[in-house]
């Protein structure tokens, strides 16, 4: 399905759609600009009606199982779709007021000017489909700052995208002509070269290999705005021992995304001198990860034998590598899980 | 004579029983020489605590430590200097990345008797001339790859008439060619001497399904043969049941299950395993197979599915003396089968699991895999 100023479209339209589609986006941006203002009502409305449960169900269909998972899911983002939250984000990215305009007072008698900051003009996103919500979240980044928005669903959406959205320009009819969704293929080559002609700013989320395949769509001119962490780690300072809590979610979040997100934990660093407290942490540490690997077991054959076989490569990977060289090292091994304590080289 | 040079030159190629004080001999003899010469294998030995006097008994084979065929794809790890080795062979990069691996001319030597004695039993040699239709690469200087090579090699099972590829070299680019093969087939179904295909299972079935899409179906001249190899890889999920395969072959050209003959080995394992009339990889003299357990990689006994963990002692130039695939498998009494082979069959029954969890680099794979496109 495609969504275009605020109607949805089957996806057979879509070569009709982008063959107007300069001509609807230039119109929009002749027109009424958007202000943050009128972007962040909507989004706390949203906000609002997700966490009085109006979207639940619809959630549970979209694949998300349980009613726990939901709520979780439904508390952590209405947070950030309030208000408050929004105009203090804005307000740190950007400075306060920034949209107005400012003007220069230079010394010794120069004359002054008057500087406004305005949109970019059209984003082209292409998101990555590996969290809920992503997609719609860099539309409304595009929003708040005043863009005309193009979304390149990713193939592995589950339609929440698309409902975030419609919900969004229903609450809010002045966005319709701000965002536009389509569900094109990435083989579609055509029709993705045709949104990347159209955009000031292409903006993705990925690695170095998806960003390099994205230069190859972007004309000269076009910005590429690149999102995504490249690593991530987790940084315990002082008492570690007392935080059980904070231990269990390390644990979880590792186990739940099996470290394969940019935004996945990769190392774990703790702010000591001594390798004793780190193999103390380890041995502290591993029964949450074993009961996190408990909650999610591998069951499936051939998925335990790939964690299995890549362990044991790792492990000579280690030993070819010389890393034994490197400073301490030493193995606290669970099933299906395990922690390289190591120094910091 | 080396322990190893005996066991390849043992006379019946699945005595498994009356080799094991040899098959022992030539592994202590085979992980002594790369412990002695290879710094990262004797790195990885002395790291799991093992040395080569550790093998005593038959049963300490297992307890050898092994090498992942995903290291092999990441690191050369040669014995011996370059000039000595005579063949370098990589597997075929399923997923982009290959195996690297070196032989001296001893080494492939070992592999002369061996080759002789299993195409034997299963009556592959002959005076007799055939025309060849090879549903794999068309060899070329710059291909180095094992499954290339052994689909020649066996082309030469008997005198050739004539070779057709169904991938063929076009301007440095390989391309199926599936109508030129089917054009020789049709020709050669005419013709008095035998036709023998071989290559990729996958391949032979598309090609076959073809020509009974088509309607035609031929009776091959006398003593024609299908030999498939270099297994289903990418294609297992789809893999055809095997009795289907053999179903097709009857019905399209007329060939008797008991003539198609399934070869099955890896370039880090370069032992030939060929199946008997049942159908059955059973093990030779010069191969040992442990199947291990997917979560504690301990050995399992016969009947229970696990990693396939293969050993030969074989190779001098690359320690590839036990090394771990990625093939889930199990393995069989050897008695059960019925062929008359007492030595254990292996079954293959799939790859190690794909990622269940969708990365970061998914979304931007799909739109990676068209980037070709794009430039």
């Amino acid at each position: 399905m495609i969504l275009a100023n605020g109607t949805i479209y089957p996806s057979s339209e879509q070569s009709t759609l982008l063959d107007g589609l300069e001509t609807s986006v230039n119109a929009t941006r002749m027109g009424e600009p958007l202000s943050v203002d009128t972007v962040i009502g909507a989004i706390d409305t949203l906000g609002r009606r997700m966490a009085a449960g109006e979207f639940d169900d619809i959630l549970r269909q979209c694949g998300v199982e349980s009613l726990s998972s939901v709520g979780e899911k439904v508390r952590g983002s209405v947070r950030l779709l309030s208000r408050e939250y929004l105009e203090y984000k804005v307000a740190t990215e950007l400075g306060r007021d920034f949209f107005l305009p400012r003007d220069t007072r230079p010394m010794l008698g120069l004359s002054g000017v008057r500087t406004v900051p305005l949109p970019l003009g059209t984003l082209f996103h292409i998101s990555a489909g590996n969290v809920d919500f992503l997609p719609a979240y860099t539309v409304v980044e595009g929003l708040l700052t005043g863009n005309v928005n193009l979304l390149k669903l990713p193939q592995a959406d589950n339609g929440m995208t698309l409902l975030a959205l419609r919900t969004l320009v229903e609450i809010e009819p002045r966005l319709a002509d701000f965002i536009y969704v389509f569900d094109t293929p990435s083989d579609d080559i055509a029709a993705m070269k045709k949104m990347a002609e159209l955009a000031d700013g292409i903006v993705v989320w990925g690695g170095d290999a998806a960003i390099r395949a994205v230069r190859k769509l972007a004309a000269p001119g076009t910005k590429l705005i690149e999102w995504g962490h490249r690593l991530s780690f987790a940084y315990l300072s002082g008492n570690w021992r007392g935080q059980p809590e904070a231990l269990t979610a390390l644990a979880d979040h590792l186990i739940r995304t099996e470290q394969l997100l940019c935004s996945s934990c990769q190392t774990i660093y703790l702010d000591t001198d001594s390798m004793e407290e780190i193999y103390d942490f380890c041995r502290t540490f591993l029964p949450y990860l074993q009961a996190a690997r408990d909650d999610r077991p591998v069951t499936e054959i051939g998925a335990a034998a790939r964690l299995t076989l890549k362990d044991y490569n790792d492990e000579l990977e280690r030993i070819l590598s010389g890393d034994s060289s490197v400073g301490e090292r030493r193995t606290f091994r669970g099933r299906h899980c395990a922690l390289f304590a190591r120094e910091d080289s | 004579m080396s322990h190893t040079s005996k066991l390849f030159h043992w006379k019946n190629p699945y005595d498994t029983e009356r080799t094991k004080a040899l098959f022992l001999a030539a592994v202590r003899e085979n992980c002594a020489f790369a412990y002695a010469r290879n710094a990262s294998y004797r790195a990885i030995l002395d790291a799991k605590g093992f040395s080569p006097d550790d093998l005593r008994e038959y049963e300490d084979i297992a307890r050898l430590p092994f090498l992942p065929t995903l290291l092999f794809k990441h690191h050369e790890l040669y014995s011996v200097p370059p000039r000595r080795m005579l063949l370098k062979a990589t597997s075929s990069g399923t997923g982009g990345r290959f195996s690297r691996i070196g032989f001296t001319c001893g080494d492939l030597m070992n592999g002369v008797p061996m080759v002789w004695k299993v195409v034997r039993r299963r009556g592959l040699f002959s005076p007799v001339p055939c025309h060849y239709v090879v549903f794999g690469y068309r060899p070329r200087r710059d291909n180095h790859t094992a499954v290339t090579k052994t689909a020649f090699g066996a082309t030469l099972f008997t005198p050739s008439l004539g070779r057709t590829y169904a991938l063929e070299d076009r301007n440095g680019q390989y391309v199926p060619d599936f109508e030129g093969v089917a054009a020789a087939i049709q020709k050669y179904a005419k013709s008095r001497f035998p036709l023998r295909f071989m290559g990729f299972p996958s391949y032979t079935y598309f090609a076959m399904k073809l020509l009974d899409e088509r309607g035609i179906h031929l009776t091959l001249p006398r003593h024609s043969k299908i030999m498939i190899g270099g297994g289903w890889k990418q294609f297992y999920r789809e893999a055809v049941d095997k009795e289907e395969f053999y179903a097709l072959a009857q019905k399209v050209f007329a060939i008797d299950d008991s003539d198609i003959v399934e070869f099955y080995g890896a370039v880090e394992h370069p032992i030939l395993y060929c199946d008997c009339p049942h159908h059955h990889f059973h093990v030779p003299v010069y191969s040992r197979v442990i199947i291990r357990d997917v979560n504690t990689l301990e050995p399992l006994p016969n009947g229970q599915v696990g990693l396939v963990n293969l050993i030969s002692p074989m190779v001098r130039a690359t320690p590839v003396l036990s090394v771990m695939t990625d093939d889930l498998g199990v393995l069989h009494d050897g008695g059960t089968c019925g062929c008359g082979l007492t030595s254990p069959y292996l079954e293959i029954i799939g790859r190690v699991g794909l990622k269940d969890i969708q990365t970061c680099a998914a979304g931007a794979a799909e739109l990676l895999s068209h980037s070709e496109m794009l430039s």
